[in-house]
C-alpha cells in the first residue's frame, strides 16, 4: 500500500486531485481510498488531502500519519516545516515549482520531484478569470509519474468523468506534465543533508516584529531614524509627535527632508507593489508643518562637567554638539568661518537647501546650550595644544580638505587623504573622535549626521567609562547607524535581525496609488533666482503619503488575524495593547500568517 | 461497477437501490450528502413517489411513522443533534412495527461542539426497541442498507444503520455497485401487513392501527400494551437469526456477507479484541501484524448491536484468556457501553465465566483510534493484570496536574 498527502490552499483543488486519483488508481484495478482536512472551507484556507492506493483490500480507517508521497501544490508551503513532517525515509516529494529539485534539496533526504505546474496550466490556458492558475490536474499528472503505479489512461479518463469544467485541456495539462515528470529522475535521493531542518521539530505561529528595509535593508536610513513609526504617526495627524521623535536622532529634520541622499527609500516594499514612500519628502513636511510652540525640547541630562570641544560646525559637528549637550556635556563649537553650517552653507545651492533652514536648526542647536566661537581657527586663531589642554575630549569634523587638519600631530593616523577610525569615532590618538567626510569618502549629509551621533555616543562612553561593548546593542540595520533613543533610555536590547520582506506582506489589503509628488516652480520662475524648486507637501497630501506606508513587519492592530482565524486563537494579551495567539487553541493553519498584511506573524519553529 | 465514492454515497445509494417511495430528511453535518443524493434521485424520476422537505428531524420521523404505516417503502438519514431530536418518534416507530430504516451518521452530541465521530448518539438510542447495524467500509454500508430492508420488512422492526462520522462518511473508497435486478430479486416490493407470512403479525390486535376507520389507535388497553412488548421481546430474541438468514441469502447473491459478529482469527486466539465501526478494519491490520510477532490474538466485529448478539458473543468468547473492548462511547459515570453489555453477556450466563474483560473508551469526539493505539490497548490486556477501574483511557487526556486522578489509567 502506497500512501500519499496533498497539501495546497482553498479554491486550489485539493480535495478533487484526491478523489480523481482514488478514481484512477481504481480504474487501474487498485483498490483506493481518500478523504480530506481543512479547517475552513473557503478560499485560501490549508487543506491536506490524503490517497490510500493498494492491490489488496484497503482496512484500514485511521489518520494517515507517515505518508509515502507528499504534493506541495505550491512552493511557498515548503517555507512551513509542518507540510513534510512524517515523509517517510527516501519518501517522494513532489512540488510544484520552475526551480531545479536540487535548489529544495535543504529539505531532506527525499526524492524531490519539481513541475512547472503554473507554466503548464497557463499554456493550456486553464486559468480563473482572476488569471490564477489551475493546476491540480496538471499536478495530478505529474504524481502518477512519480507514484508509477496508476496508469495515465486511467487518470485521463478519470478526469473526463469527474464534471470537471473543459475536461480535455486537463487531460492534455496532466499528459504533458506526465511526460516532463517522466524524464525526470524520480528514484534518486538528490540532498546529501543529514540533519534535515524543520523535520523533529513543531512550528507554530507568533507575533514577531520584523524590520522594515527602510531601518534596516541593504540600504537605510544612516541617521537611525525609526521611520515605521515616524509614518505611523503622520498617518495619524500626529506631525508633533513625529517631529519629536526624528529629533531623537537627527537634529537635522529640514535639512535632511530636503537633501538627504534617502537610502531608506531605495528599498522600499512598496516600489515593488507600486511606487516607493515618498519619505524625504515627508519628513520635510514634519518640519514644515509641526507646530513648534507644541513640541516638546529635548530634555537634557545632569551636568557632567565633562568639557568637549568640537572643531568645524558641519553636520558632523552640530549633530555631534546637539548629542553631547543632551547627554550634559559642556561643549564649543569652534569654527574658522564667520557663520556655522560648513558645507550646509557653503557647499548646497539654496534653491535645494534655502538657508533659513539651515539657520532654524543651527538655532535650535545652539538654544539647547552649545558655545559656538566663530572666526576661530584652530592651529592658526587658536594653538590645538590649547584646545588639548583645555578640553576632556575633543571631536573633528572639518571637512574633506586635507589642509585643514595640518595642525594635528603626526601621531594621528591616517588613511590617503582621511583619518583612520574605528566604530566608535575614535582615531588613535585617546580622546579625538572624528567623524563626517574627514574621515568617510560618502560626502553625503545623513552619513555626516550618523558619523558625528556615533562619535557623540562614543564620547560619552569614554568620558563616563561606560562599557563599550553595550555599542552592540545600539546598532540599527548593518551599516554603521545607531539609536540615540535607546542609548540614552539605556534600552540595550538588541534590534530584531529579520527583515520584512515583500514577499512576507500581504498586499492584497493595500490600494494601489501614487507616490506623493512636490509642486515645482516651472523653469521660467527658476532661471533668475536661487529661489526652493520644490514647495512641499501641504498637511492632507502628507498625510495621504503616509498612509499608503506598509508598516511592513510591524502588527497595527488591524485585526486581520483575529477575524480570520478559524479557532478563535487570537487574543488581545492582558493590558489589552496587543494581539497574543492562544497556543492552546491555536490549530497550526498558519491562515493569520497568510492573511497578516504586514508579515508581523511569522513561523516559529521550536524543538519537541 | 466499481465506483470511488463516500459513505454518504454509499448510504444514498443503497437507498436507491430499494426503491424507497417516501424519503423525508432534514439535513445536519455531516450527514447532508445523504438527503442532496436522495433529493436529486426524486428530481430526476429515478424514484417513485416523494421526497419530503421539513423543518426538522422531528417532523421527518413523523412523516416516517406515517408512510411506514400507509404500507410504503421508506427511508431517512441523521446523525447526532438529530437523531436526539427523534427520539420520542423512534420509540413509536419500533412500538407500532414499522419497518423504516434509518441512516445515521455517527456524530457526538453537544457540548462541546463537535462534528465528527463518536457512537454515544446511537448508543444513547439503545432502549427504544431498534435495530442497530454498525459499519466497517463503505461498501458495508450500501450492503447493509439493503440487507436492513430485507430484515426490517421480514420482523417487522425499524432499523438503524449506523456508519462513523466523518471517517466513513466523508472517506471516499472502491466500492462494487450491485446491478438493480439483483438487488429486486433480493428484495421484492415491500409486503403490507396482511400479506404477512406469519400469523401474530396478521393478527392486527398487536398494531396500532384499526381498520375502520382506518387510524392510529388511542384507546389501547393496558393489558395489550403488555402484549405489545412481550411480542416485540419476543421477535427481538430471535432477530439474530433472520440476519444470518438474510445475510446468507445476500452472500450467494452477491458473494459478500456481513454477520451479526464476525471473528477475525480467533480459532486459536488467547486474547480478543472486540470493537464496533470503521476502527474495525484498522483493527484488522493491527492483529494480522501481532499475529506475524507471534501473539495469539483475534478480533471479533460486533456489526449489531441491538437486538444485542448474546449468545454469538458467547459462543466466540468463553474459553478465552482475556477479552478487550474498545468503546468509542462513554455511558458517564459507568464506563463503555459495549463494555458494560459484553461484561454481562459473558458473566450472567448460568454458564459463569470468569473470562477479564479490559474496557478501553478511545476516539471520542473523533479522536483517531490509529493502529499504534489498537497496538497499545491489546499489549496491555496481554502483559497487564485485569485493572480494578472500568475504563483505560486510550489516546491523548490533557489532565497535567490533576493529582486526586492519579488512579486513572491512561494510555496514549
Amino acid at each position: 500500500m502506497i500512501e500519499i498527502r496533498i497539501h495546497g490552499t482553498g479554491g486550489q483543488g485539493v480535495v478533487v486531485a484526491a478523489k480523481l486519483l482514488a478514481d484512477a488508481a481504481s480504474k487501474s484495478g487498485y483498490k483506493s481510498q481518500c478523504f480530506s482536512a481543512y479547517g475552513v472551507e473557503r478560499r485560501g484556507g490549508s487543506v491536506e488531502s490524503y490517497v490510500r492506493i493498494s492491490d489488496k483490500n484497503i482496512a484500514i480507517h485511521s489518520k494517515l500519519y507517515e505518508p509515502d508521497y507528499i504534493v506541495l501544490m505550491e512552493e511557498d508551503l515548503t517555507k512551513n516545516p509542518q507540510v513534510i513532517s512524517g515523509l517517510k525515509e527516501k519518501g517522494g516529494l513532489l512540488i510544484n515549482s520552475s526551480k531545479q529539485p536540487e535548489y529544495f534539496s535543504s529539505l531532506g533526504d527525499y526524492r524531490i520531484v519539481t513541475i512547472d505546474a503554473n507554466a503548464i496550466a497557463r499554456e493550456q490556458g486553464l486559468t480563473l478569470a482572476t488569471g490564477i492558475p489551475v493546476i491540480n490536474t496538471v499536478m495530478l499528472g505529474s504524481t502518477v509519474a512519480m507514484i508509477s503505479m496508476v496508469e495515465l489512461d486511467s487518470l485521463s479518463e478519470a478526469i473526463r468523468e469527474g464534471k470537471i469544467p473543459s475536461a480535455e485541456k486537463n487531460v492534455e495539462a496532466a499528459q504533458e506534465a506526465y511526460q516532463k515528470t517522466k524524464t525526470q529522475r524520480t528514484d534518486t535521493v538528490i540532498s546529501e543533508v543529514k540533519e534535515p531542518p524543520g523535520i523533529s521539530v513543531n512550528p507554530f505561529p507568533v507575533f514577531k516584529t520584523k524590520m522594515p528595509p527602510c531601518e534596516m535593508g541593504t540600504t537605510h536610513c544612516l541617521a537611525g531614524e525609526d521611520i515605521r513609526t515616524i509614518l505611523s504617526l503622520v498617518q495619524r495627524n500626529q506631525f508633533e509627535e513625529a517631529f519629536e521623535n526624528i529629533k531623537l536622532e537627527n537634529p537635522f529634520p529640514g535639512v535632511c527632508g530636503r537633501v538627504c541622499s534617502h537610502p531608506c527609500e531605495t528599498h522600499c516594499n512598496r516600489n515593488e507593489y507600486d511606487q516607493r514612500i515618498a519619505i524625504r519628502a515627508l519628513e520635510r513636511a514634519v518640519f514644515d508643518h509641526a507646530d513648534r510652540g507644541a513640541v516638546k525640547k529635548p530634555i537634557k541630562k545632569k551636568r557632567t562637567g565633562k568639557k568637549v570641544a568640537i572643531i568645524g560646525s558641519g553636520p558632523a559637528g552640530m549633530t555631534c554638539a546637539y548629542f553631547l549637550t543632551i547627554l550634559g556635556h559642556d561643549v564649543a563649537v569652534f569654527e574658522a568661518a564667520p557663520v556655522l553650517g560648513g558645507m550646509l552653507r557653503t557647499g548646497i545651492p539654496a534653491y535645494y537647501l534655502p538657508m533659513e533652514v539651515v539657520d532654524q536648526e543651527i538655532k535650535e542647536i545652539i538654544d539647547l546650550g552649545v558655545k559656538v566661537k566663530s572666526n576661530t581657527e584652530v592651529g592658526k586663531d587658536v594653538p590645538f595644544d590649547n584646545i588639548i589642554n583645555e578640553y576632556d575630549a575633543w571631536f573633528l569634523g572639518v571637512g574633506g580638505d586635507v589642509t585643514k587638519i595640518s595642525f594635528l600631530p603626526p601621531t594621528v593616523e591616517r588613511i590617503g587623504s582621511l583619518i583612520k577610525m574605528d566604530f566608535l569615532g575614535r582615531t588613535s590618538m585617546p580622546g579625538l573622535y572624528v567623524g563626517g567626510d574627514a574621515a568617510s569618502l560618502s560626502r553625503t549629509v545623513v552619513e555626516a549626521i550618523g558619523s558625528g551621533k556615533r562619535a557623540a555616543v562614543g564620547i560619552d562612553i569614554w568620558l563616563t567609562g561606560a562599557d563599550e561593548n553595550i555599542f552592540s546593542y545600539l546598532r540599527k540595520g548593518g551599516r554603521g547607524a545607531i539609536g540615540f533613543a535607546k542609548y540614552l533610555n539605556k534600552n540595550y536590547v538588541a534590534q530584531d535581525s529579520a527583515l520584512a520582506s515583500f514577499e512576507d506582506l500581504n498586499t492584497a489589503y493595500f490600494r494601489k496609488g501614487p507616490r506623493a509628488q512636490m509642486a515645482e516652480l516651472p523653469v521660467e520662475a527658476r532661471s533668475s533666482n536661487f529661489n526652493d524648486v520644490t514647495s512641499g507637501l501641504a498637511r492632507n497630501k502628507a498625510i495621504e503619503e503616509a498612509q499608503r506606508c506598509f508598516q511592513c513587519g510591524q502588527c497595527t492592530l488591524c485585526e486581520n488575524c483575529y477575524i480570520f482565524c478559524p479557532a478563535a486563537a487570537i487574543r488581545f494579551d492582558r493590558k489589552g495593547s496587543s494581539f497574543v495567539i492562544a497556543h492552546k487553541f491555536c490549530k497550526k493553519c498558519g491562515i493569520c500568517i497568510e492573511e497578516c498584511p504586514r508579515g508581523a506573524i511569522s513561523w516559529e519553529v521550536r524543538p519537541r | 461497477m466499481i465506483k470511488v465514492i463516500t459513505g454518504n454515497e454509499a448510504a444514498a445509494l443503497g437507498a436507491l437501490l430499494c426503491r424507497p417511495n417516501v424519503v423525508c430528511a432534514y439535513p445536519i453535518t455531516p450527514q447532508s450528502e445523504i438527503p442532496e443524493k436522495l433529493s436529486e434521485a426524486f428530481s430526476q424520476g429515478l424514484l417513485k413517489g416523494k421526497f419530503i422537505n421539513v423543518e426538522s428531524e422531528m417532523s421527518a420521523i413523523g412523516y416516517m411513522i406515517g408512510a411506514a404505516e400507509a404500507g410504503v417503502r421508506t427511508f431517512t438519514a441523521t446523525s447526532s443533534q438529530g437523531l436526539a431530536w427523534m427520539h420520542e418518534g423512534l420509540h413509536f416507530a419500533a412500538g407500532g412495527r414499522l419497518p423504516i430504516v434509518l441512516v445515521n451518521v455517527n456524530r457526538p452530541l453537544a457540548l462541546p461542539w463537535n462534528l465528527t465521530c463518536d457512537h454515544s448518539d446511537s448508543l444513547s438510542q439503545r432502549d427504544t426497541g431498534w435495530i442497530q447495524f454498525y459499519c466497517e467500509s463503505c461498501q458495508e454500508v450500501l450492503d447493509t442498507v439493503i440487507q436492513a430492508y430485507k430484515v426490517a420488512e421480514l420482523i417487522s422492526l425499524p432499523c438503524m444503520i449506523c456508519l462513523d462520522g466523518v471517517y466513513l462518511s466523508h472517506v471516499s473508497e472502491s466500492v462494487d455497485i450491485p446491478d438493480q435486478e439483483k438487488v429486486d430479486q433480493y428484495l421484492p416490493p415491500r409486503k403490507t401487513i396482511l400479506e404477512m407470512p406469519c400469523p401474530e403479525e396478521r393478527d392486527n390486535r398487536f398494531r396500532l392501527f384499526k381498520k375502520d376507520p382506518p387510524g392510529l389507535a388511542d384507546d389501547y388497553e393496558q393489558n395489550d400494551f403488555m402484549t405489545n412488548r412481550y411480542q416485540l421481546q419476543k421477535i427481538e430474541s430471535q432477530c439474530a437469526d433472520t440476519v444470518i438468514e438474510a445475510n446468507k441469502e445476500f452472500e450467494t447473491l452477491f458473494g459478500r456477507g456481513y454477520p451479526p459478529i464476525e471473528e477475525y482469527r480467533c480459532e486459536d486466539a488467547e486474547v480478543v479484541l472486540i470493537l464496533s465501526g470503521s476502527a474495525v478494519g484498522t483493527s484488522r491490520d493491527v492483529i494480522h501484524m501481532l499475529r506475524d510477532e507471534g501473539y495469539k490474538v483475534g478480533l471479533v466485529k460486533l456489526k449489531m448491536f441491538r437486538p444485542f448478539p448474546k449468545d454469538l458473543l458467547r459462543k466466540a468468547l468463553l474459553g478465552k484468556k482475556k477479552v478487550a473492548v474498545i468503546d468509542r462511547d462513554l455511558s458517564p459515570g459507568q464506563s463503555g457501553i459495549l463494555y458494560q453489555e459484553i461484561k454481562w453477556a459473558l458473566n450472567t450466563h448460568t454458564q459463569r465465566s470468569l473470562v477479564p474483560v479490559y474496557g478501553f473508551v478511545s476516539g471520542l469526539g473523533g479522536a483517531d483510534i490509529s493502529a499504534r493505539l489498537i497496538r497499545r490497548a491489546i499489549l496491555f490486556t496481554i502483559m497487564e493484570e485485569p485493572p480494578q477501574e472500568e475504563v483505560i483511557w486510550l489516546g491523548p487526556i490533557k489532565t497535567a496536574g490533576d493529582n486526586y486522578d492519579r488512579n486513572a489509567i491512561k494510555i496514549s
